[in-house]
């Protein structure tokens, strides 16, 4: 059982669009079974705080190619991905890089 | 059912054909195979026999087999089995003592058999429950012996080694993995397949309930590589544990490439490097030229300014020597964007310009007369939407400086600025007063907009257009007409656009589906000519928009996000984005597709402009200003027929529409000409017989030409005309023989011209 978790949740470079514009989101997620990880956490998003057009966000499991996430100002690559397990006051940040040049 | 086949690696014929040895096995069956002539055998393939046909050599109890010649590549259907006498496989036991009985299903799990493939091309074969036990194990050829010789004799050629581990890295880092695009195809031998073939087949060992094999495949010791892949193999992931790859000892924060992770000051280093790099290889900018940064305010232009700010604030060794300006041009009307959303988005501009401290120029492209915002006042009389026409003529320029030209022009100004001394340390103080902004009126205001009327004008030209790939490459013409307008008004001779890696190789693959592979060198080389005196440079085209991203983010560089014409639009809404997705998705599998395509635009070479450096310039393109690469008098082509068909087809349906005279837009030319332009289908033919294919292609997206800025129409008039008109005085020119024949032959043209009222 994980315990309610209080994270951070950023949106930049145009991703913010898709979610009414707010770029900063303080979220607490709920109890659930598993840990939180970032599969979960995007379902979460998908479901709770993505207004619009889910497909321009996340693509099957994963996010879409050309958004960027950082977890704790750190490329998620070095931290696994999608199975990175979340942690009290993680900030997550998305950053689009499909848009503008 | 238990049964076991192993085929010989060469050839498809089986090796060993029977259960484990735990029970009697079976003695295969095999069929009478007559023998084929022995002209048929490749003089590699050899023949321990000497009797035309290989030996196998096959499990207990079954005595030797033939197997079927082949030559190459075994994946063809079995041979049918021979019978003919086989020496005994030497690992097996002895052929005489255990007979082939029965089929008898070794099913219990101890009895399952678990077979490891050896370097050396055999198997061993091991019960599993003799494993633990330590029992008795076989080991099976995969290759029956006239092979193994052959082998011997001629062993496979394997793919080289990878070059050795690079100084600097440490021995720790897995190697980098190659794979898509870059991945060298492995070349593929025959050995190699039918090892995979044998794999396959040891594997077929099923349970009586299970359908999936349950042999475990241990493949040690086999290195081979396969091409023949699914799923791209999965990229060895750095972890967090690991060190920055450059300096080994800070805590890495992103991933560059595949799988070199940097530190946060290692990364800057690069970064920064890279930029300065692809300026100083280049040796285009000379020291002290004013150059022009096109600033969208997206992360990749943001950065480029960024860059160049801080370049110029280094101590003098390293110092970026140019003079920069930049230039923000609004694009809203275009994107449909509302009055109040502009007035915001350009206070957020204007905020972060004056923060640059470099003369800042504002620029709708639609405006009107006059209301430039530009930090110098002054108060420019010409009109975005209604340009002079020659924004589209491209001036002659001397050839690009050599690099002793550049040499001895680093020299010279370094001298000055040694010389000058105090007045050299000033002139980043001299930037900061020119950007005091002296507005002469509000510039927030409405005064300082564009008319409703042009920003009207703007729309509907962009509402007309039916496709968005269409409007993408209209919107990207128009902007750059109106840099490069803005760049020779204010005397700027470069213009560096932020255009990122990322974007470059979706450029080019985009313009090949366009129809403009002929000028790719242009569009997405470093530096583009095609303006003649101004030339636009991308120095930013070599880093990736993940290294943008993260620049920005963790050195905290401002930009501003303004919704594009392609923003929230669906995947298939454009070429453009077709592309994007396409690129992008495959970047994720192989992550070295985006640098790959970038490598190979370095690659492109310009061809050569015919009749640049004497005489007029070859035809350009009205629009994009390359070389014309459409043969206009061939209507033998389908293109041209289709063209034909369709300008025949506007012709009638304009012909009740009143027009005003061609030329009178033209330079002061009060006569009209002969032609019977008073249609505008001629209007619309002479514009697109001036367009490359490119552009030919775009234009086909627009019902009418008419809302296309005046400046393009007027240039496309007077270029036509001015192409009737040598046309016909063309029998009339003399050439360079006899001068004074010649002066009085143009004078005699010149008043004929006068008298029928063609203007020269």
């Amino acid at each position: 059982m994980a315990s309610p978790l209080c994270v951070k949740v950023e949106f930049g470079g145009g991703a913010e669009l898709l979610f009414d514009g707010v770029k900063k989101h303080q979220v607490t997620l709920p109890e659930q079974e598993g840990p939180w990880d970032i599969r979960n956490l995007l379902v979460w998003i998908k479901k709770n705080l993505l207004k619009e057009r889910p497909e321009l966000f996340i693509q099957g499991e994963s996010v879409r190619p050309g958004i960027l996430v950082l977890i704790n100002d750190a490329d998620w690559e070095l931290l696994g991905e999608l199975d990175y397990q979340l942690q009290d006051q993680d900030s997550i940040l998305f950053i689009s890089t499909l848009h503008g040049g | 059912m238990g049964w076991i086949r192993v085929d010989c690696k060469s050839h498809n014929s089986f090796i060993y054909n029977g259960p484990p040895d735990l029970h009697k096995p079976e003695r295969p069956r095999l069929a009478q195979r007559p023998r084929p002539p022995p002209s048929k055998q490749p003089a590699a393939v050899g023949n321990a026999q000497g009797r035309g046909g290989c030996r196998v050599s096959l499990g207990p109890g079954a005595g030797g087999r033939a197997c079927g010649r082949r030559v190459g590549a075994g994946l063809t259907s079995p041979s049918p089995r021979a019978a003919a006498r086989h020496d005994p496989c030497p690992d097996l036991p002895p052929a005489g003592s255990r007979r082939a009985r029965s089929r008898v299903a070794a099913a219990a799990d101890g009895h399952r058999p678990i077979v490891h493939l050896q370097a050396d091309g055999t198997a061993e074969l091991r019960l599993q429950a003799a494993v633990a036990a330590r029992g008795p194990s076989w080991r099976l050829p995969l290759l029956c012996r006239g092979h193994q010789a052959a082998e011997h004799r001629h062993p496979p050629a394997r793919p080289p080694p990878l070059p050795p581990i690079q100084a600097g890295r440490p021995a720790s880092l897995p190697r980098r993995r190659r794979t898509g695009i870059t991945a060298r195809p492995a070349p593929v031998f025959a050995s190699q397949l039918c090892q995979l073939r044998a794999n396959v087949i040891l594997a077929r060992w099923l349970s009586p309930t299970a359908d999936q094999p349950i042999i475990s495949m241990c493949q040690a010791g086999e290195d081979y590589t396969v091409s023949a892949q699914r799923e791209p193999p999965p990229v060895p992931r750095p972890g967090r544990e690991q060190k920055c790859v450059k300096c080994a000892e800070g805590l890495p924060v992103v991933v560059i490439r595949a799988g070199d992770a940097f530190c946060r000051d290692c990364f800057k280093a690069f970064y920064v490097h890279k930029f300065r790099a692809m300026l100083g290889k280049n040796r285009l900018i000379f020291p002290g030229e004013k150059v022009l940064l096109a600033w969208s305010g997206g992360p990749s232009s943001s950065s480029m300014v960024w860059q160049v700010l801080e370049g110029l604030s280094q101590d003098s060794a390293k110092r970026l020597r140019f003079v920069p300006g930049v230039i923000y041009v609004d694009e809203g009307a275009a994107c449909g964007q509302s009055l109040q959303d502009r007035v915001k988005t350009l206070a957020e501009v204007k905020l972060i310009l004056q923060n640059t401290g470099f003369p800042w120029h504002v620029v709708a492209l639609e405006e009107r007369a006059g209301m430039a915002l530009t930090s110098i006042s002054i108060l420019t009389s010409w009109k975005v939407f209604s340009l002079p026409p020659s924004v589209l003529c491209c001036a002659s320029q001397e050839p690009a400086g050599t690099e002793e030209a550049y040499k001895t022009a680093v020299d010279s100004f370094l001298q000055q600025q040694h010389v000058l001394g105090s007045e050299g340390c000033a002139s980043p103080a001299q930037g900061e007063d020119q950007s005091h902004p002296t507005h002469s009126q509000d510039p927030l205001g409405m005064a300082g907009f564009p008319t409703a009327a042009q920003t009207e004008a703007l729309s509907r030209l962009f509402n007309s257009i039916k496709t968005l790939t269409a409007k993408e490459e209209l919107l990207q013409t128009l902007r750059t007409h109106l840099i490069v307008h803005v760049a020779r008004t204010h005397g700027y001779c470069k213009v560096m656009t932020g255009e990122s890696c990322t974007r470059l190789a979706i450029k080019l693959m985009t313009n090949l589906a366009l129809g403009r592979g002929a000028f790719l060198a242009w569009d997405t080389g470093f530096s583009d000519e095609r303006h003649g005196d101004v030339v636009l440079v991308r120095p930013m085209r070599d880093h990736t928009l993940k290294e943008v991203a993260f620049y920005n983010r963790l050195f905290g560089v401002p930009s501003v996000f303004t919704p594009a014409i392609d923003t929230k639009a669906p995947e298939k809404a454009s070429i453009h984005r077709l592309m994007e997705a396409f690129i992008l998705r495959l970047q994720t599998l192989f992550p070295s597709t985006v640098s790959t395509v970038y490598r190979t635009s370095e690659k492109l070479v310009k061809a050569p402009r015919e009749g640049c450096a004497s005489g007029p310039a070859s035809p350009s393109c009205l629009l994009c200003m390359c070389a014309l690469d459409i043969d206009t008098a061939d209507s033998a082509t389908a293109f041209g027929a289709q063209s034909s068909s369709h300008l025949s087809q506007m012709l009638p349906a304009e012909a009740a529409i009143p027009t005003t005279p061609c030329c009178g837009a033209g330079d002061g030319q009060a006569q009209s000409c002969h032609r019977g332009v008073g249609r505008r289908g001629d209007a619309q033919a002479c514009v697109i017989e001036q367009l490359c294919y490119g552009c030919r292609v775009n234009m086909k997206d627009l019902p009418s030409l008419d809302p296309l800025p005046p400046y393009v129409l007027a240039e496309a008039q007077l270029r036509s005309q001015r192409a009737w008109v040598s046309k016909e005085i063309q029998e009339y020119l003399i050439t360079d023989d006899d001068d004074e024949e010649e002066e009085e032959e143009s004078r005699a043209i010149k008043q004929e011209g006068e008298n029928t009222g063609i203007g020269l």
